[in-house]
């Protein structure tokens, strides 16, 4: 029965089964026109699915890697930065940051209660913040 | 410095080709059943979820006005083992996951997101009663199934 185990855990997710079966075609050179293709319109694909015109990257890791790529590309050290956090993933974020010598202000809410957005207007306020520095949004926590 | 992932024709690295073929199958199977038609499976789904659990008097983590639709956590009646708990719902084939970091132990989360049918969430409901019940906690039996069927029907 093990084969038949419903997989009902926030990540990884069942795959369908026609997504796995794509996974055991022949590799393709990374290289070659016709993977170029299919890179290239996933990446479009990726666009509409995030309804952006601005660039989507394919990382090739964990959602913890894109997070800390995120931070890493954004902050340098000793940048102020507003960290929200509503539960693990938003704490997780402040570790990055610190990580990365960022000085970390977290707004924080107990475990399943949500930030509002005039919070964190409210928050930026009340700092100097480098206005080109963006805004980390964090929609929900898995955990 | 240009973004060199930009252009995939452009060496810029070695990409994980046949993973690259699964996000691509992903996206055309996302993108022809269509955002708003997967936005609101989700929503009725976790509804579903919800009520079933609510109607089962176990504690949700999360404000219902704020709860995500892709995924649960469920804090556990009282004298429920987290590793008993999952370990029988993994008998009963189905897997979930434990909550973290302060809430480790004290609850479980299940994720309804992705391909996840209306079967596989009356199943997950099923296997959570069955689990329950066998470990002594007191409810209706059925109570969670039938509010989420009604839930399904209703939306």
């Amino acid at each position: 029965m093990v084969e038949r185990d419903l997989l009902m855990i926030p990540g990884p997710t069942n795959v369908d089964p026609a997504v796995l079966r794509k996974m055991s075609k022949p590799t393709l050179s990374h290289t070659s026109s016709e993977f170029v293709e299919i890179f290239k319109g996933s990446l479009n694909n990726l666009k509409k699915v995030f309804m952006t015109s601005d660039e989507v990257f394919a990382i090739a890791g964990s959602g913890t890697l894109a997070m800390e790529m995120a931070i890493g590309n954004v902050i340098e050290p000793g940048d102020k930065i507003l960290n929200t956090a509503s539960g693990y993933f938003g704490q997780y974020f402040v570790d990055i940051s610190k990580a990365h010598g960022a000085v970390p202000k977290v707004l924080e809410v107990p475990w399943g209660k949500s930030i509002k957005p005039d919070d964190v207007k409210d928050a930026l306020k009340e700092d100097d913040y480098k206005a080109e520095r963006p805004v980390k949004v964090f929609c929900h926590s898995t955990s | 410095m240009t973004i060199r992932l930009r252009d995939p024709s452009k060496y810029f690295a070695t990409p994980p080709v046949n993973m690259i073929y699964a996000l691509a199958e992903a996206l055309k199977a996302l993108l022809s059943e269509g955002l708003e038609r997967r936005f609101r499976r989700h929503h009725i789904l976790a509804e579903a979820f919800r009520d079933a659990m609510d109607s089962l008097g176990t504690k949700i983590v999360a404000d219902r006005k704020c709860a995500a639709d892709t995924v649960t956590a469920i804090h556990y009646p009282e004298n429920i083992e987290d590793g008993a708990f999952r370990s029988q719902m993994k008998k009963r084939g189905i897997v979930v996951a434990s909550t973290l970091g302060p809430l480790k132990g004290k609850g479980f989360r299940v994720g309804h997101m992705g391909n996840v049918s209306q079967n596989d969430v009356m199943s997950t409901i099923g296997a959570i009663e069955a689990t329950l019940k066998d470990m002594g906690y007191h409810f209706t039996c059925g109570a969670g199934l039938a509010a989420a069927e009604e839930k399904i029907l209703s939306l």
